[in-house]
């Protein structure tokens, strides 16, 4: 045998250790070894909602028009809920777009276990590269749906109503940070959880639903009796659309919750460190 | 020689049954009363899987595998295998104890995993290709190859669902034998369409073994064993029987699964004393040529308690489990003691192969039980060059070319 070729084994590294003393099955570094994976199946997930589409990508944009309009009926022409001046239906799109961005992505994050499950048992890569390319994949169709929102603002501005965009918006990005990570910590925490009650899912959808009365998505800050204000200084969501409308247009100035920001810190690192524990050993109880 | 895998201590628990708390309320209830006589008796409890059953899958396994060695594991079913390669391939984390992999894994149970039907073959070739850890530049870099060995160029931007299930595999395992590993997982149960591919995806994998990589190779199938691995783990119930070299540890495991056969070979009701298949042409034996001769198929049946009214029954099975033919008659009262049951087949047209044969006796209304000891059939056929392939074999049968008289 010829020993000058392999080295000892007390030099080299292991590719990689399962132990029953890891808090952890993966490495958190390993996501950048597998960052080709999470492209492909970013890539892999935008095409296919297109494909065998009579409309195509054009879905993207009708939905959350075709939405707003019908919340611009409803709560703009018979409710009348006041919308600070803006067009009621620049006012419920830019809260219902934002409102779907985070809709999709728990509703999306938390059916992890449950969806990739045959691929889970069978290969091992970071779980979590299947929740961040969940949540990019809503983000850039939220991309796109801004995108015609502000188009639709161009157009109100040419026809003669005026709508004023606040230098603020420079802040957004930070804001759709915030919502994102929000978003997929929720996602995972409830992906942990489906894990061990399977129907989970069913009651996640209902509350999200109820959960859009209280985030301020169809009505302004303004409007909220004093006796539930709470329900929006606790409420991560509604802080974060009430900011977006704020720095888009100017308008409702409103303050940072720091309860709500709390809770949506302790909500992320939770909800990231529960999906690490589960995808350890969920393939025993799937 | 150095290490590629070291698994120290390995153990699996699961808990079998019902779980006791399957709604959130009775989870966390449940919880804080564990926590609250933690803080009040210093009692450490958890009643989390109190009325579930401990089940041991696995039960410290320590071994070592080295490069260039082929390790074989085998056992009966249920003996942890598969729970030992899913900890391996870091599907499942071990209860206690820990394994130190040195190298790229790959594994053929994986293959084709993470298809995703609206795609085309080349899409999904870099998809599953990024989810076993090669990066867009390899995958590039050996794509060519890829295509070529899967035999599918031709359908390779035609989206996978209109595949068929053999190109289906073809190209998954095409993939998955180009991973370049230094480890490679082998299951006998290869099911990769048509036989010759299957063949070249065996032959590539020894073909990575010689390069000097280590495999693992899970089979029930001993000469396979037996020639291609030089170290043999013995599991049973979880736990190692033995592990050393192979020819020792498949000498003892076959003298022990013989044993095994021997004290079963009779269900309560009966057993098989002996057998014989006549035919005009060959003497009394356990082999019969396909012919259209009459053969009458002899079997002695020792019954071991008195059955009151039954049935008996005679089936023929070949290899892949299809029962090709079955007879029954009516038992009238008997007594414990011999009979000679006797079948006579104007013909026997089945294709040159070994069959077992299986008698079932019922004991009054009761369920039939099948006497062990199934005899094998050995059928021969006298040119095997030509002859037909398939189930049947018909003696007589022919097959020529009529010449068509051209306009």
């Amino acid at each position: 045998m010829s020993s000058a070729t392999i080295s000892p084994t007390s030099v080299r590294k292991p590719t990689y250790v399962v132990s029953a003393k890891a808090l952890l099955l993966s490495n958190p570094t390993e996501l950048w070894n597998y960052r080709d994976l999470f492209f492909l199946l970013t890539k892999r997930d935008l095409l296919a909602t297109y494909k065998q589409t009579v409309l195509g990508p054009l879905w993207f944009f009708m939905q959350p028009f075709f939405a707003s309009l019908v919340f611009s009926i409803i709560f703009g022409v018979i409710v009348r809920v006041p919308t600070s001046g803006l067009p009621f239906l620049v006012f419920f799109m830019t809260g219902f777009i934002t409102w779907n961005l985070f809709f999709n992505c728990v509703n999306q994050v938390s059916q992890t276990f449950l969806i990739s499950r045959h691929i889970f048992q069978k290969i091992y890569f970071p779980r979590l590269i299947v929740p961040l390319s969940q949540v990019t994949v809503n983000f850039l169709n939220f991309a796109a749906q801004f995108g015609v929102l502000l188009a639709i603002i161009g157009f109100y501005n040419l026809t003669g109503t005026h709508i004023a965009l606040s230098p603020r918006m420079i802040f957004i990005p930070i804001i759709l940070v915030c919502l994102t990570t929000f978003a997929l910590g929720l996602g995972c925490l409830i992906a942990s959880w489906t894990v061990r009650y399977r129907d989970l899912h069913m009651l996640v959808g209902y509350s999200l639903q109820l959960w859009m009365y209280v985030s301020c998505v169809l009505f302004p800050e303004s409007i909220i009796p004093a006796n539930l204000r709470w329900l929006v200084d606790l409420n991560p969501m509604a802080m974060l659309i009430l900011a977006t409308r704020s720095c888009l247009f100017g308008i409702e100035h409103y303050v940072l919750s720091i309860p709500a920001l709390l809770v949506l810190v302790v909500i992320a690192i939770v909800g990231l460190w529960s999906f690490a524990r589960a995808e350890r050993n969920f393939t025993d109880t799937v | 020689m150095s290490v590629v895998i070291e698994a120290q201590n390995l153990s699996k628990r699961f808990y079998l049954g019902e779980r006791d708390r399957t709604t959130f309320l009775e989870e966390w209830t449940g919880r804080a009363q564990d926590a609250v006589s933690f803080l009040f008796r210093g009692r450490r409890q958890d009643s989390r899987h109190a009325s579930q059953r401990e089940f041991w899958a696995l039960r410290d396994v320590s071994f070592d595998v080295y490069q260039g060695q082929t390790l074989a594991i085998i056992g009966e079913n249920g003996a942890g295998k598969s729970t030992l390669l899913k900890i391996l391939s870091r599907i499942t984390q071990p209860t206690t104890g820990e394994v130190k992999v040195y190298g790229r894994l790959a594994s053929l149970l994986e293959v084709g995993s993470g298809f995703h039907g609206d795609f085309s073959g080349r899409d999904n070739i870099y998809l599953n290709g990024t989810m076993l850890g090669l990066s867009r530049k390899e995958i590039r870099g050996r794509f060519d190859r890829i295509v070529e060995f899967s035999e599918l160029a031709e359908f390779i931007d035609v989206p996978v669902k209109h595949y068929s299930t053999g190109m289906y595999m073809r190209l998954a395992f095409s993939v998955a034998v180009h991973l370049n590993p230094e480890i490679v997982i082998l299951d006998e149960v290869l099911s990769v369409g048509d036989a010759a591919f299957q063949k070249k995806c065996l032959d590539r994998m020894t073909e990575i073994i010689r390069e000097g990589h280590a495999a693992i190779l899970v089979s029930h199938t001993m000469p396979v064993v037996r020639r291609s691995s030089q170290m043999c783990l013995w599991l049973s119930h979880g736990r190692i029987v033995m592990f050393g070299p192979t020819d020792e540890v498949v000498d003892r495991y076959e003298g022990e699964s013989a044993e095994k056969l021997e004290a079963t070979k009779g269900s309560s009701i009966a057993r098989f004393v002996s057998w014989l298949a006549k035919s005009r042409s060959t003497g009394d034996s356990h082999t019969v040529p396909a012919s259209h001769e009459e053969v009458t198929f002899r079997f002695e049946i020792e019954l071991t308690t008195a059955v009151p009214e039954g049935q008996l029954g005679i089936s023929f099975t070949n290899a892949q489990g299809l029962v090709l033919f079955s007879r029954h008659l009516l038992l009238q009262e008997s007594q414990p003691g011999k009979v000679m049951v006797v079948l006579t087949l104007p013909s026997l047209p089945l294709s040159p192969g070994s069959y077992s044969i299986s008698c079932t006796i019922s004991n009054g209304n009761g369920p039939s039980a099948v006497i062990r000891g199934t005899p094998e059939l050995t059928v021969t056929t006298e040119r095997v060059a030509d002859g037909p392939l398939g189930i049947l074999s018909l003696p007589g049968s022919s097959l020529h070319l009529e010449k068509v008289r051209s306009e």
